[in-house]
């Protein structure tokens, strides 16, 4: 959604027009689960947590004052919803909590590691990563947002979103290192 | 080296094309000088390109059905159901059931029929027992008169 849209739907919605939300979820959603699910592995917490920033945006939309874009403000909740969840976690099990719908095949022969097994060591990989590395990983690399766009999201410097990045790649270089060997 | 140092951090964002063409050309020409940093960039590249093929979350039509649901629920609606809409017909209702119970009524002529029958029974009651009682009171004083006649107390 354009920003333009989004300026039109919000006006409408604060304006108390329900259809007008109903669109803004309609083009977001997908995201929301998909970010929430990217930093926390886990399908129900995702959901949960992109319902819960859908309920966040209608009970606050009219105290939003568009002085960022919408979905800076949006994703904004999701990832800190889902870093606080993340960080919450007492245990990092090592049991992957996400369902694989469809196996994946490894199409690096080198590694020589079975879909199951892949999708186990990927699990694991990103589980050491610290909520924070990880949100910004999957805000960069599975949704291809700009490092500035991140830093307004996570309300940091680009710098402080640089070093993130690069310390989640360095941490699951030297896990996957470690598992060839 | 403090180069090879900055050129580690560099790489991941160069993988991502984040650098600028300066900082882009200067990475360049160390990578085709440092084996080393080479080497360390391929491994990079590679990291990224696995994780970038972990399997992601898949939803079919029905999930976003029964998310909207979920969410509408949380915020009170319920499937678009406007509880003031049914204002009207609430208030139609009311006055059907409030005509139905004044015509049901019972008349004032079959009131009468259905009064209360103990207040006639007690009525007929009180008259019957009066006479009773003035009767039995006639009996016994005239058996104390009988009694006292045949006393001689008379």
């Amino acid at each position: 959604m354009d920003k333009n849209g989004d300026e039109i739907l919000v006006g409408r919605a604060k304006a108390g027009s329900e259809s007008a939300f109903a669109e803004l979820v309609r083009n977001y959603r997908e995201k929301a689960v998909h970010i929430a699910w990217g930093i926390t592995g886990d399908e129900q917490v995702a959901e949960d947590i992109s319902q819960e920033s859908f309920i966040k945006i209608y009970r606050s939309l009219k105290n939003f004052r568009e002085e960022s874009k919408f979905s800076t403000w949006f994703y904004r909740i999701v990832v800190n919803l889902a870093v606080d969840y993340q960080r919450r976690k007492k245990l990092r099990s090592y049991i992957p909590l996400m369902k694989i719908r469809e196996p994946v095949e490894p199409r690096n022969p080198a590694l020589e590691l079975k879909a199951g097994e892949f999708n186990r060591v990927v699990q694991n990989v990103l589980e050491r990563l610290s909520a924070k590395q990880r949100a910004v990983f999957e805000l960069k690399n599975f949704q291809g947002m700009a490092l500035d766009e991140i830093a307004r999201i996570m309300k940091c410097r680009t710098g402080t979103v640089k070093s993130h990045l690069f310390r989640a790649v360095e941490k699951m270089r030297k896990e996957l290192q470690d598992r060839e060997t | 080296m403090k180069k090879c140092r900055e050129a580690k951090k560099e790489m991941v964002l160069y993988c991502y094309g984040e650098l600028n063409p300066e900082e882009k050309s200067r990475l360049e020409h160390h990578l085709a000088d440092c084996p080393e940093c080479r080497s360390y960039y391929e491994s990079v590249k590679k990291t990224i390109s696995l994780m970038s093929r972990a399997p992601r979350m898949t939803v079919d039509d029905f999930y976003w059905t029964r998310f909207n649901a979920k969410i509408n629920a949380s915020l009170g609606k319920k499937s678009g159901f406007k509880f003031y809409r049914a204002i009207p017909t609430a208030v139609v209702l009311a006055i059907c059931i409030g005509l139905f119970v004044y015509f049901s009524r019972p008349s004032g002529k079959s009131r009468a029929e259905l009064r209360v029958p103990s207040e006639e029974i007690s009525e007929e009651i009180s008259e019957e027992t009066v006479d009773e009682l003035n009767y039995e009171l006639l009996i016994d004083f005239k058996d104390n008169i009988d009694r006292e006649l045949l006393n001689g107390e008379a």
